[in-house]
């Protein structure tokens, strides 16, 4: 290219208070952008990991109401939930786990401390629709309990402090409910959630197993069934089946779509995960404007240095330097100082974001959603460099444009 | 002989606002290769206005110029900046070397625009420098030298591209008696060794030493 960059260095590091605030500007630029976006793409993944603890693919099949007449069938009667509904669900190719959801508000007793809790009777899937990991020692309900109807609950890990209760060893240790003994067998391990389909989060929630809920209450009905399903499933597609499932079953009309209520979490997943692509794209147009701001510096100390080097771009001319010879000089030492001003920035912004880890952040909405972790990921890093980049070529390419303009006859005589 | 520059009805016209000034008048002039030339005129006789023309660093407004039979008059600024690089050699009165780069590559600087490689432009540079006598001087900056220093530096820089002609404007205007006596002696050295010289300059005593004085007065050959 006939230009070169030992030279085109020389020259700009000889110059050095010029560099120092070229280089400081972008240093900063680059910082609050690189921070804007690393902030961005921390709560998109927070938030994202929330949603996704309440379950991933995962899908909540409530009871509703007929809307049409088939063989004999009246409208508007209630469609109730039984075992063999959830039986042929599970049967389903596209469904990986199934559990009932009964719903239940007793009386919890541990001691002489009582409270109303809200109890959920699950299969021993449960923990796997909802992402629920045991605190060791411990673990979730199995299919043995199911079988033997024992009397075991999990306790959501706020429970305890629900109920006012300091007990060092819950394990093993017997609450009742409604006056029935239960033993604890696990306590989950905190995570942060949240809530799709249902309003008390999983810390909250005490779970029991289905089928010794059903053997102690006999409930006519199952209010909700709750189903993760297979990774590419079309849920539209799924839903169909299990409305014409639940409509043979039921002797309803199969093209009856109100006879169930759908929840999907996905729905929600992509509404939060739009919401904070948004908020990250709003954060990176707020750091671009601080770095095009240290662009503007870095085309103004440009345009200073080409009507202070006049002559001496004369000279270059003289000695046989063309257009692009010019432009190029004052393109590339542009780019250069925007480069190290921009490895700065990053430098800076890496070890910023390995500062805010140590940050302690308390308060009700990082307890819901969890610590925000800034990322300063291939995708954030990449941002910068192009919007640096372009930055750095505009700072340099009009100063550039006006220096090449230069008569050499008019630069050699000027003082 | 074989013409090197042919300069026929050259005027060149500034305009400043709405008044015309007449820089130059119907000048003719040949200069043949080898050729030790000074042209002599006082300040504002049109000598510089001349040597932009003749080293074509601007382009007359009327008259055609034939350097090495080729009319460079019409041409644009990159080919006039290839013809600027590969034909001739610039001498200043205040050097005019870049104050931020050692000489090695102040002198290398031509070499860059023409595309030579950085190994084989630094062996040019330091070759002809220390033909020039600044052997020991090769990481300085131009500040860090003498005015004779600077001023040799900057012949340097004028001959690594060996061009045609070398163009000195006021070369010792800027220097003491014995540097610019020095400088003199290195032109004389040069045009015995065949180069074209031309020595733009306002004083006797330089012109003299040239072969051929040419007089230059309120923008006309005398």
């Amino acid at each position: 290219m006939a230009v070169s960059l030992g030279q085109i260095s020389k020259e700009l590091f000889a110059q050095k208070t010029r560099l120092f605030l070229t280089i400081l500007a972008i240093t900063w630029g680059t910082l609050s952008i690189a921070m804007m976006l690393s902030i961005g793409q921390g709560l998109r993944v927070t938030f994202a990991k929330a949603v996704a603890n309440t379950g991933q693919n995962l899908l909540i099949v409530q009871q509703g109401k007929t809307a049409k007449l088939f063989r004999g069938s009246h409208k508007n009667t209630a469609v109730s939930f039984h075992k063999q509904d959830l039986q042929a669900i599970s049967k389903l190719p596209d469904v990986r786990y199934v559990s009932p959801q009964y719903s239940w508000e007793a009386k919890v007793t541990y001691g002489t401390k009582t409270n109303y809790q809200p109890i959920l009777a699950v299969s021993a899937d449960y923990n796997k629709i909802h992402s629920i990991d045991i605190q060791s020692p411990g673990r979730f309900i199995s299919p043995i309990d199911e079988q033997q109807y024992s009397r075991v609950v999990v306790l959501g890990n706020k429970v305890l402090t629900d109920l006012k209760l300091k007990i060092t060893d819950p394990i093993g240790k017997t609450i009742f409910m409604s006056g029935i003994p239960f033993k604890i067998i696990g306590i989950m391990q905190e995570k942060s959630q949240i809530s799709a389909g249902r309003t008390t989060p999983d810390a909250n929630t005490i779970w029991i197993p289905s089928a010794t809920y059903e053997m102690i209450k006999n409930p006519t009905s199952m209010p909700s069934i709750a189903i993760t399903y297979k990774d590419h499933t079309n849920l539209e597609v799924l839903e169909n089946q299990i409305q014409r499932t639940l409509a043979f079953n039921h002797n309803l009309n199969p093209d009856d779509d109100s006879i169930i209520e759908f929840k999907e979490s996905a729905k929600q997943q992509n509404t939060f995960d739009t919401f904070f692509l948004g908020m990250q794209i709003f954060l990176g147009i707020i750091g671009s404007l601080t770095l095009a701001v240290a662009g503007i510096g870095i085309a103004n100390v440009m345009y200073a240095s080409v009507k202070r080097s006049t002559r001496i771009i004369g000279i270059r001319m003289a000695i046989g330097a063309k257009t692009y010879h010019i432009v190029m000089h004052y393109v590339l030492e542009a780019i250069i100082a925007t480069a190290i001003g921009g490895a700065f920035g990053l430098l800076l912004s890496g070890g910023l974001i390995y500062i805010i880890d140590f940050i302690p952040m308390n308060g009700p909405l990082f307890d819901t959603i969890g610590k925000p972790h800034p990322v300063l990921s291939g995708f954030v890093i990449a941002c910068v460099v192009m919007i640096l980049g372009l930055v750095g070529f505009l700072a340099g390419l009009f100063p550039a444009l006006k220096a090449s303009r230069i008569d050499p006859s008019e630069a050699l005589s000027y003082e | 002989m074989n013409k090197l520059i042919e300069l026929t009805n050259i005027y060149k016209t500034y305009h400043t606002g709405k008044i015309a000034f007449e820089a130059l008048k119907n000048i003719d002039l040949i200069i043949e290769a080898g050729e030790y030339a000074a042209i002599l005129g006082p300040s504002g006789s049109g000598k510089s206005t001349l040597m932009h023309i003749l080293g074509c660093l601007s382009t007359p407004t009327a008259g055609s110029y034939l350097l090495d039979n080729r009319e460079v008059s019409k041409f644009s600024r990159n080919e006039l900046a290839t013809v600027r690089n590969q034909k001739i050699g610039f001498v200043f009165q205040s050097f005019n070397l870049v104050p931020q780069l050692n000489i090695v590559d102040n002198v290398s600087l031509p070499l860059v625009y023409r595309g030579v490689g950085l190994m084989q432009r630094t062996k040019r540079a330091k070759e002809i420098l220390a033909q020039l006598g600044l052997d020991t001087h090769f990481a300085h900056k131009p500040g860090e030298l003498s005015g004779g220093q600077q001023q040799r530096a900057a012949i340097a820089r004028a001959l690594v591209t060996e061009p045609d002609i070398v163009l000195a404007d006021e070369p010792t205007g800027n220097l003491d008696t014995q540097s610019g006596a020095e400088v003199i002696k290195l032109f004389e050295t040069l045009s015995a060794s065949g180069k074209t010289i031309i020595i733009i300059t306002h004083d006797h005593s330089v012109a003299e030493r040239a072969r051929r004085i040419i007089k230059i007065r309120d923008g006309k050959i005398e």
